[in-house]
């Protein structure tokens, strides 16, 4: 199995009764201390670079707009800081949010510029970013779907081919597409899909054979989905590979069962509840999803995103994983061995977690977790 | 007797209303969807013969999936005109249906002797904010709509909860959101282009509209060649249905006109 540090670059002062609705799309921009946001940057990547010095194999960002929920609009940005602090891992860029650029050429230039940069360390992923991003943008969201598909096939068409072309798309139309410089990674960095586990994106990921990487969602939809991407798989004729799926979650790790969720529940309840939580007609804009999705969707993260959900919840849900080093390792071998994911991006800041308790949770999961799980996920032959 | 009806146009089916005997009206509906008769138009089947198609992509009419803008739905419906074989057509349109009124009266100014344009949307007035219904759920949407909170409620008590409702009135709101979402519920060429429409126009406002308040309907009548605005009292924006005896009155009045110039 494969370890990246996932990470959202959470804004951790929101006061807990705001008076305002949302973290997001809204929530004025006066309550970010840039004088405090320095501190909190350093921070954020200082715990990134001592992840990859205790043996994670990658280090992920993310993107979100206009919240104080993740303070990383562009993590293309972030991740050329950390190419520039790091060696040896992977970078995951998850990110981008391709229906919110203007000219996806953009994308395909960064990525292989930070490839360039990186010696090939890159992992390019594709998001269509969530609904509050449809406000922010003021984006018609039912575009979304489309404009994700050509762009998506721009970029990798502007990766692969030799010769300048020209695209003609529905949204966008290109005369000369002839991006410099190429990729290092060969015939292009690998395609990482974050989804929310609709039908149509699972269905997608496996034609087109890229990774699939469920984001938090509860035990029971995690299961269903990556049982729905190996049938998947196995409808386009092959069987999925344990590094075709990753699952990002929030992790925290400490000397008992007791004292791991006394540190964490406070930090977890501010990040599901706090920052994350959002009206619905936020965060499923009309049109965001197609209806066939909608329903599913709506059934996968019941409460997710829109209502309080408890530490409790969130615990015994399987929103997160929380305990003794013990109790972790047991759950992540169980639930690896029942789902076969290859590559697990653990959450190990979240919310208002210090600096200090991240620290401690980063060393803890390097030393006590991870080398007891490595031997699982792997392919046992060669493809 | 109303008669629903499936109505194909160059191949996309859509549900429509129609009744009475005369010469013709098509109503254009809101964002809030059609498919239902309204009260009103029994006021004028005596003497006209009202058409109200449920626009595609809402309710359960197909969808235009080439459509990318209101303009695409404008010659939708003069392609339904023309299939029909109408050719002088009275319209009267609401909120996003009035947008869509004056988008095909542009086009073809001379096929529409007159227009009712109730709370219409369509144009920007600056330093006249208006709210964001995407941003607002179902129940602050539909209470925004009324100045009788009551009716509100009664129309909150009246949607159907089950997932197929649901996902019905989801449908309508993608449909509106793919018009009306950026630019907010209108088109900036379209204040441009109002000086072609020179046949008479009856704009009628609720006087407590928040959704498009008055000074909309004023500065449509600014715009508008030959309008007349009529504002109704202890009313919302879905004037049709917060006061129809009132819009009834104010269209026949108007309607009656056209005979006597």
């Amino acid at each position: 199995m494969k370890f990246f540090l996932f990470h959202l670059m959470v804004w951790p002062h929101v006061p807990e009764n705001s008076g305002y609705p949302q973290a997001w799309v809204t929530y004025p921009r006066q309550f970010y201390d840039p004088e405090r946001g320095v501190a909190i940057y350093q921070h954020y990547l200082e715990q990134m670079v001592y992840a990859e010095q205790l043996g994670f194999d990658g280090l992920g960002v993310n993107e979100h707009h206009q919240t104080a929920y993740g303070t990383m609009p562009s993590p293309n940005i972030m991740a050329a800081a950390l190419v520039a602090r790091t060696q040896r891992a992977k970078i995951a860029i998850l990110g981008n949010a391709l229906p919110l650029r203007q000219n996806p050429q953009r994308v395909a230039e960064e990525i292989a510029m930070l490839d360039v940069l990186s010696g090939g360390r890159i992992i390019s992923g594709f998001v269509r970013g969530i609904g509050p991003e449809y406000h922010t943008f003021s984006l018609d969201p039912t575009q979304s779907r489309g404009r994700f598909m050509e762009a998506h096939d721009l970029i990798i068409r502007a990766w692969t081919e030799p010769e300048p072309f020209e695209f003609y798309g529905k949204y966008y139309k290109l005369r000369y597409v002839n991006t410099w410089p190429r990729p290092v990674q060969q015939p292009h960095p690998p395609v990482w899909i974050p989804s929310q586990g609709s039908v149509e994106t699972i269905d997608w990921v496996a034609a087109k054979r890229y990774t699939y990487l469920q984001t938090y969602s509860s035990i029971d939809s995690v299961r269903r989905v990556f049982q729905e991407f190996r049938e998947a798989c196995q409808r386009h004729g092959y069987e999925a590979q344990p590094d075709q799926m990753g699952w990002a979650l929030p992790v925290y790790v400490a000397e008992t069962d007791a004292q791991a969720q006394a540190e964490a529940k406070a930090p977890l309840e501010y990040l599901f509840n706090t920052v994350f939580k959002m009206p619905a007609s936020v965060f499923f804009p009309p049109g965001y999803l197609t209806p066939q999705s909608m329903a599913r969707v709506l059934a996968n993260k019941r409460g997710l995103g829109t209502s309080y959900l408890t530490f409790e919840t969130l615990l015994e849900k399987g929103y997160v994983l929380v305990g003794s080093t013990d109790t972790v390792r047991q759950q992540l071998a169980e639930y690896q061995k029942a789902f076969g994911f290859g590559n697990l991006l653990p959450m190990l800041q979240f919310g208002t977690l210090s600096h200090e308790l991240a620290m401690k949770n980063i060393t803890l999961f390097a030393r006590e977790v991870m080398p007891h799980l490595r031997p699982l996920g792997e392919p046992v032959a060669a493809r | 007797m109303t008669l629903a009806q499936w109505q194909s146009v160059r191949g996309t089916r859509i549900r429509l209303l129609q009744a009475g005997a005369g010469e013709p009206v098509l109503y254009l509906h809101g964002s809030g969807g059609g498919g239902a008769w309204l009260p009103f138009f029994d006021r004028l089947t005596p003497s006209y013969r009202v058409l109200a198609p449920e626009h595609p992509g809402f309710g359960e009419s197909d969808s235009l999936p080439e459509a990318d803008n209101i303009e695409d739905y404008a010659y939708f419906y003069l392609d339904f005109l023309d299939t029909l074989g109408l050719n002088q057509v009275r319209l009267i349109g609401a909120s996003l249906g009035g947008w869509l009124a004056m988008e095909m009266a542009c086009i073809e100014p001379r096929r529409f002797p007159q227009l009712v344009l109730v709370g219409s949307a369509g144009i920007r007035v600056e330093g006249v904010p208006v709210p964001d219904v995407f941003m607002l759920d179902e129940a602050e949407h539909t209470r925004l709509l009324f100045y009788n909170q009551e009716l509100a409620e009664q129309r909150l008590s009246a949607m159907g909860q089950d997932d197929a409702a649901v996902l019905a009135r989801q449908r309508s709101r993608a449909a509106v959101a793919h018009l009306a979402w950026n630019p907010y519920f209108h088109r900036p060429k379209l204040r441009d282009r109002l000086h072609r429409i020179q046949q008479p126009v009856l704009l009628v406002w609720g006087e407590q509209d928040r959704v498009f308040p008055v000074a909309y309907g004023q500065s449509l009548a600014g715009l508008l060649p030959q309008a007349q605005l009529q504002v109704v009292p202890a009313c919302g924006h879905l004037v049709a249905q917060e006061k129809p005896a009132e819009l009834a009155g104010l269209v026949q009045e108007f309607f009656a006109r056209r005979g006597e110039a």
